[in-house]
């Protein structure tokens, strides 16, 4: 790698740390950690032991919809703060890409998530007491998280780089992200139109988190969600390039 | 140094900056004058490459800021009018963050962070939240981080707003040291500061601007005009009366009143007259007492209110 490249990357990750410094220097960022693996295991051992299967098939039924909170909860402040703070006029002139800050704010929400689903390991480790575990859908179940995760918070930073409004960017990247999500969805395929099915069924984010969530991996479902988070990055990095914010 | 041509911003139609154009010289503290909304932060925030402009151009040492903006960003330190300051931080924190991402190598962070933390006065708050600062210290902080990397060029706007007298007088010193070996420019509402520390002032209102040059040279085109205050001791009216009557003089008014009986009084002589023996003898003539004589030249602030109205 040359020179060039070597300096671009160690920017993203200095702003990296700095992203990922802002979430665990407020006392929010424990709460989201704290009330996602109540709610979590919550959800998941009030059943686990009536039907007593040695599976999390359950708690990645769930956990789509636990991000649909989680998500935009982490990215509405991404942008707005620096915005209230003042801080965005430092970053914008600083000798930087507006890729590199776009870049750092996502990986940052992803380090999160995934610290975030790394303390849910007490799901699987139970799991073991019970019997055999077929890891397969486990591991392509957290694999389908991260997808996801990443898929719903790229979504959600484009709209927090389009208001300052922290409520705001909260609403709208859940709304839309709810859409994105049951898009492909069977309920939702039943009223539509004949030749937009299968165009939904693509679409929708949902689709190909239980694809992957059942241990099969499929380079089109992997390429669906890279380019789904590559469009709302690009977005975004666009937004922020115009100063096209309210 | 630094080269502004046909600079225009429009918001809309909201033409903020029209047609603007001058230049500051190395080694220059640049004072940037205008009334609320006269487009000052703008003309910054183009420079910085926050804003790009509608039409024209801004060269740092000639090189276009819309064609190699990353190469002009590295020579320059900016201080917004909201200092840029992460409030979860610590001093400290903010500090090393800002020498990081401005590529200061590693083996010379520490060095740098303790220059501008001296020269900045920083040390006793360097552990604390940032959000426990009081306002002075955020904009020292802020100061701290325009300078991080020794950048050729300083643009600071507004950077005594909100501060006490104390604090002004320090950073304001702080601008001086720093402007021995930089280009500033900066933007005050504070006449006097201009006439402190800068080379140059312009006054720009409207998004255009009215008048540029040395603080002195501004009051000098302003006409020339001086006031003479004398106070004497004697019939407050029939003082007035004389003074009246004397030659070469364009006006006169009572201004204040110190006891019983001594009263001071604002004469605007003809330009280029000087009239003061002529009125130490009228007042020795009419058997009053002076108390005070002085004669002041117009300030800067009756240039500014003049060209901004
Ligand atoms: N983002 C924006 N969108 C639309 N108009 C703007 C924007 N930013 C500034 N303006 C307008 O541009 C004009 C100039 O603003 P600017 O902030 O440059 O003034 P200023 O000289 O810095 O004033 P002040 O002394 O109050 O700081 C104002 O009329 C303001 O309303
Ligand atoms: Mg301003």
């Amino acid at each position: 790698m040359n020179n060039i490249d070597k300096k671009y990357l160690k920017t993203i990750y200095i702003l990296f740390k700095k992203e990922l410094m802002g979430y665990f220097n407020s006392p929010i960022a424990y709460i989201f950690i704290g009330v996602f693996l109540i709610v979590g295991n919550w959800l998941f051992f009030k059943n686990f032991y009536i039907i007593g299967q040695a599976s999390m098939r359950a708690y990645f039924e769930l956990l789509p919809w636990i991000f649909l909170f989680l998500a935009p909860a982490i990215t509405m402040r991404l942008w707005a703060e620096e915005k209230k703070n003042g801080t965005i006029e430092f970053l914008l002139t600083l000798p930087l890409t507006d890729w590199q800050i776009v870049l750092s704010k996502f990986f940052g929400g992803l380090a999160f998530l995934f610290i975030s689903l790394l303390l849910t390991i007490t799901i699987p480790i139970s799991l073991v007491s019970i019997g055999n575990v077929d890891w397969g859908p486990v591991i392509g179940g957290y694999l389908g998280a991260l997808f996801l995760g990443g898929a719903y918070l790229a979504l959600g930073l484009f709209i927090s780089s389009l208001t300052k409004n922290q409520i705001i960017a909260f609403i709208l990247a859940l709304v839309t992200s709810f859409i994105a999500f049951i898009i492909g969805a069977n309920f939702v395929l039943i009223g539509a139109p004949q030749f937009l099915v299968p165009i939904m069924s693509f679409m929708g984010l949902g689709t190909h988190f239980y694809n992957i969530a059942r241990g099969v991996l499929d380079s089109k479902d992997i390429i669906y969600y890279l380019s789904f988070i590559f469009v709302f990055l690009y977005l975004n990095a666009r937004v922020i390039e115009t100063r096209g914010w309210k | 140094m630094i080269e502004i041509s046909n600079l225009t911003k429009k918001f809309g139609t909201n033409v903020v900056l029209d047609d603007i154009s001058f230049s500051v010289k190395k080694g220059e503290i640049l004072g940037f004058l205008g009334p609320n909304g006269a487009g000052k932060t703008t003309t910054m925030k183009i420079i910085t490459s926050f804003w790009t402009p509608t039409k024209g151009t801004v060269k740092i040492d000639g090189v276009d800021v819309m064609v190699d903006s990353m190469a002009t960003r590295k020579k320059i330190g900016y201080l917004p009018e909201t200092v840029p300051l992460y409030d979860d931080m610590r001093v400290y924190e903010y500090l090393k963050f800002v020498a990081e991402i401005r590529g200061i190598d590693k083996g010379r962070i520490k060095e740098r962070m303790a220059s501008v933390v001296g020269s900045c006065g920083l040390k006793q708050v360097i552990r604390k939240p940032i959000e426990e600062l009081s306002k002075g210290f955020r904009q020292r902080v802020g100061l701290a981080q325009a300078i991080m990397h020794e950048p050729d060029i300083l643009i600071l706007d507004e950077p005594t707003t909100g501060l006490d007298p104390n604090q002004i007088a320090e950073i304001r010193d702080l601008i001086k040291k720093i402007g021995k070996e930089k280009t500033i420019i900066f933007s005050t509402h504070i006449l006097s500061e201009v006439s402190a520390t800068c080379d140059r002032a312009i006054i720009i209102n409207n998004g255009k601007i009215v008048a540029e040059g040395s603080p002195g040279n501004l009051v000098k085109q302003a006409g020339g005009k001086e006031i003479v205050y004398i106070k004497v001791r004697g019939p407050r009216d029939v003082v007035l009366e004389k003074l009246k009557e004397m030659e070469n003089i364009e006006s006169v008014e009572y201004k204040d009143k110190e006891a019983e009986n001594i009263f001071g009084f604002n004469i605007v002589p003809k330009a280029g007259v000087d009239i003061r023996e002529h009125l130490s003898m009228k007042v020795v003539k009419n058997n009053w007492n002076i108390y005070e004589l002085y004669r002041e030249s117009v300030s800067l602030e009756d240039v500014f209110m003049d060209l901004t109205k």
